[in-house]
């Protein structure tokens, strides 16, 4: 596939991945926010989020991603507010890195080889020096329930 | 760019048309309620005036669109009056009904074009042929009457129909709607009732802040911004709601159809009508509301004859009233008509099953009353067009119900009836009860909570009985099912018994249980704000809330605990017979629950739960017997005790035992001693056989176990006379002894 306009991602580090959306997917990004667990939500739905006055389901990317991760209070983390087609999630991640513009020579899709859940998730891989950003399809990362495929 | 200019075009013409639709049919709703206004003062030439010009106005606006069968139908309708209201026809009833005709099919033209883009294959070539032939056919000659087909039609009964003075002057057109009033996009008022909403949580954290600030300027400024922001919240919530005279001015139009159908003459009043609602539960309670006014005409209002032989004016009266009562509405439609006839409604339940002739005995006339909302309920000895097929009055119950509303009847024979109908202001604020356990806290709709029971600690009050892996609540000598909230949400159990257990009685269907919670703190009123579809699908949840400190709170949703609990719709008799009177009949109750007990008949031996008053272990030295039977003291009387062990004469009675304490339709009490209590069971209808050795039993399958059914009325009557005492009279027992 070939870029024909230069499409900028923001990076993020969820456990040992670094990963990247979209920028225009991200609607804003949140220090902790104190979430509202909802008792038998699925495994990926953290809990609720207050984001002014609107309720945002709280989705972890270490599930969706298959990382092990520390229990939500004991590891620094940030809120990325991606707005969906029909609506507004929070995924988490453990840190939000920088802007990057790509560059479509080191942009690849179709890279054979991946396997589930990071196959299904990545649209492409960016390889910049020193690392490899995971281009992810934002609908895809926000399903919690994703279980069948780990 | 080219491109941009077409989907532009597109844009605007779907906007035209859209505001043009809405514009067209809000003339059409006035042009109704004019018209049977003019009926009953066909003098009014105003009123005549301002119905042309509404026909007028919509073949105008049609021509510039281009719908070429409104346009016709608009303008023989334009024709029609234009001859009105030079006075060559004269005001009759078949005018009226014509014209009527022509308002429905240009608005079935309209709601064509809304749906589907274009005016649909109907030609209307009757109402237009209808239209024509009412026009006078010659030029009056010399000043003679000018000949019509309505010509010669007899002139309105002008006392048919009369409306409140006060109606009528606030509806009066003197300017079209449109001209003070503006279309805006609902999506954007929800957005400024979320962002108002935002302030007031601000508005309450900087109020806190304040508290403790030194400057009093800062003070100041700080509780003009509270004033400011309460009043701007109730602005933007009033946005959506409507007087409910929108809805109020449709109806003249229902009674005047129905009347006519039926022939009875109704003095129609509406009062309240500037009461404000929702406006979506203002389109909830449209057709409820129609149905209860075309019922209160057809089955309650008599005919003139019936009336005036009743000693009664031939004109019935009908009058509907709102007023607002803390966060509902009330609605009250009242009938001076005949009122229900409490014997008829008791036979025709009986008749179809829905209760026995004992139950009916027993049942309080508003009791009685209240069947009519039961489904599959009529009682209209024919058929007509208008009500009376059994769908209906149920239908309006669970239409109001489903806005959380309530409906209600009253009705004295020979006098009347009245409908009253409680509806919350609005569908997204409801009152819930704030609940917690350990830390967390949820919302239950107060609307489904009957009471609340405190729990006691001690154990031995058996408040709380625990069979199988179920648990019950005995309260008033009724077992309730009860869900533990802690165990039904799957979070931690209790660390120890030292909080303070509540439990809250809810109706949900008709079925009622209860819920265990460890802490109850607040009635609030809540916005319910939508939940994610994958936590809305898990069936626990009816949405969230945030609270005043921006707190998310969870709503549960107490239909889902019915689910839970497998429980159905109640028997619709049942649910409102105080509770000595209840006894469920398993023969319309599509399934059952039994309390499996091991007797020395059988290990799996099932009492239906109905007939279960309570379970306890009683001491063994608290058994007497008393010639041959076996009894008990047990809440100030004496109970007659069925050991089945004692009477095979194989076994010690005098041990400790699980009783069961059961009863009949008659109160009539017996314990029944078990070996054990195994489980409480849900089963659909039994395939039940029975059997003869040595005494009859009837036999079904349970959890895959053959289970002897108890025919507990039959025990109770054999083992009360056999023992002779009277179950319900302890003098008489002391007699015996």
């Amino acid at each position: 596939m070939k870029l024909t306009t230069p499409l900028s991602i923001l990076t993020c580090t969820c456990g040992h991945y670094t990963v990247g959306f979209d920028l225009h997917s991200v609607q804003e990004v949140l220090m902790e926010q104190s979430i509202t667990p909802v008792p038998r939500a699925p495994g990926g739905i953290l809990g609720l989020l207050n984001l002014r006055g609107n309720i945002v389901p709280a989705i972890s990317l270490h599930h969706a991603l298959g990382v092990t991760t520390a229990p939500l209070n004991e590891l620094p983390h940030r809120h990325i507010i991606i707005s969906l087609a029909e609506s507004t999630v929070s995924l988490l991640v453990d840190n939000v890195g920088e802007v990057l513009n790509l560059d479509s020579s080191c942009y690849f899709t179709d890279v054979a080889g991946l396997s589930n859940p990071i196959k299904e998730l990545t649209l492409g891989i960016y390889t910049v020096p020193q690392t490899t950003v995971l281009h992810l399809d934002p609908e895809l990362a926000c399903r919690a329930d994703r279980e069948e495929l780990l | 760019m080219c491109e941009g200019s077409i989907y532009r075009d597109m844009g605007d013409r779907q906007e035209l048309l859209a505001d043009f639709i809405a514009e067209a049919l809000e003339l059409l709703d006035g042009y109704d309620e004019e018209l049977v206004r003019l009926e009953q003062a066909p003098e009014t030439s105003e009123l005549i005036h301002s119905i042309f010009r509404r026909v007028h106005n919509i073949k105008g606006m049609c021509g510039f669109l281009e719908f070429t069968k409104l346009e016709v139908l608009s303008h023989a309708g334009e024709d029609l009056l234009t001859d009105v209201r030079k006075g060559h026809i004269k005001i009759s009833s078949q005018l009226i009904d014509l014209l009527l005709r022509l308002g429905d099919s240009m608005r079935s033209v309209l709601l064509e074009v809304k749906s589907t883009g274009n005016e649909g294959a109907d030609s209307h070539h009757p109402i237009l042929v209808d239209l024509r032939s009412a026009r006078p056919t010659l030029a009056p000659p010399c000043g003679g009457a000018p000949t019509s087909s309505l010509a010669d039609s007899t002139p309105v009964a002008t006392e048919a129909i009369h409306y409140d003075e006060g109606l009528r002057d606030s509806n009066l057109p003197s300017t079209p709607i449109t001209e003070s009033s503006l279309r805006v996009d609902v999506t954007l008022l929800d957005r400024l009732m979320n962002l108002a909403g935002e302030l007031v949580l601000a508005r309450n954290q900087i109020l806190q802040l304040t508290k403790t600030h030194p400057d009093p300027t800062f003070r100041a400024i700080v509780h003009k911004l509270n004033a400011v922001t309460s009043e701007l919240q109730e602005g933007v919530m009033k946005t959506r709601v409507h007087p409910i005279a929108s809805l109020w001015d449709k109806l003249p139009r229902v009674v005047r159809d129905v009347s006519h159908e039926t022939g009875k003459r109704v003095t129609f009043s509406a009062i309240g009508g500037e009461t404000e609602l929702d406006k979506a539960i203002l389109e909830a309670i449209k057709d409820p509301l129609i149905h209860l006014i075309r019922n209160a005409i057809d089955h309650g209002i008599e005919t003139p004859e019936l009336r005036t032989s009743a000693g009664k004016i031939p004109e019935g009266t009908l009058s509907l009233q709102a007023f607002p009562d803390g966060g509902y509405v009330i609605i009250e439609l009242k009938d001076d008509g005949g009122g229900l006839n409490t014997e008829k409604i008791k036979q025709r339940a009986v008749a179809n099953g829905l209760l026995s002739s004992k139950q009916a005995e027993g049942m309080s006339d508003s009791q009685i009353h209240r069947l009519i909302f039961t489904p599959g309920f009529s009682t209209a000895d024919s058929v007509t067009t208008l009500s009376g097929r059994g769908v209906g009055m149920d239908i309006v119950r669970a239409n109001i119900e489903a806005i959380n509303g309530q409906v209600q009847v009253a009705s004295d024979r020979g006098r009347g009836t009245m409908m009253r109908l409680k509806i919350p202001m609005t569908l997204s604020i409801i009152p819930t009860i704030l609940v917690s356990c350990g830390p967390e806290t949820f919302a239950i709709p107060e609307a489904a909570v009957l009471e609340l029971v405190k729990i006691s600690r001690s154990a031995d009050d058996n408040q709380i009985i625990e069979i199988g892996n179920s648990s019950f609540l005995s309260l008033r000598e009724q077992l309730l099912p009860l869900v533990c909230l802690r165990r039904y949400l799957g979070l931690a159990p209790r660390r120890s018994d030292e909080d303070a257990r509540i439990a809250l009685v809810l109706c949900v269907d008709g079925c009622r249980f209860g819920i265990v919670v460890d802490e109850v703190h607040d009635i609030e009123e809540i916005v319910v704000k939508p939940l994610d579809a994958r936590l809305l699908s898990l069936g626990l949840y009816a949405g969230a809330t945030i609270l005043g400190d921006g707190r998310i709170v969870l709503i549960v949703d107490p239909t889902g605990m019915l689910h839970h609990l497998q429980l159905h719709r109640a028997d619709e008799v049942s649910t409102f017979i105080p509770t000595s009177h209840t006894v469920a009949q398993p023969t319309s109750v599509p399934t059952q629950s039994y309390v499996i007990v091991a007797t020395d008949i059988a290990d799996y031996t099932a009492i239906p739960l109905a007939y279960v008053r309570r379970l306890e272990q009683i001491p063994a030295a608290e058994f007497r017997t008393i010639g041959n039977t076996l009894t008990l003291q047990y809440r100030g009387q004496v109970l007659p005790v069925l050991d089945w062990a004692q009477q095979q004469d194989s076994h010690p009675h005098l041990r400790d035992r699980p009783i069961v304490v059961l009863h009949d339709e008659n109160n009539c009490d017996i314990g029944l001693a078990v070996h054990r209590i195994v489980d409480i069971s849900t089963t659909a209808q039994l395939a039940e056989t029975t059997i003869s050795s040595p005494t009859p039993l009837t036999l079904g399958i349970i959890d895959k176990q053959t289970t002897v059914v108890l025919d507990v009325p039959s025990l109770c009557k054999t083992l009360v006379s056999s023992a002779g005492v009277s179950a319900k009279g302890p003098p008489a027992v002391e007699g015996q002894l």
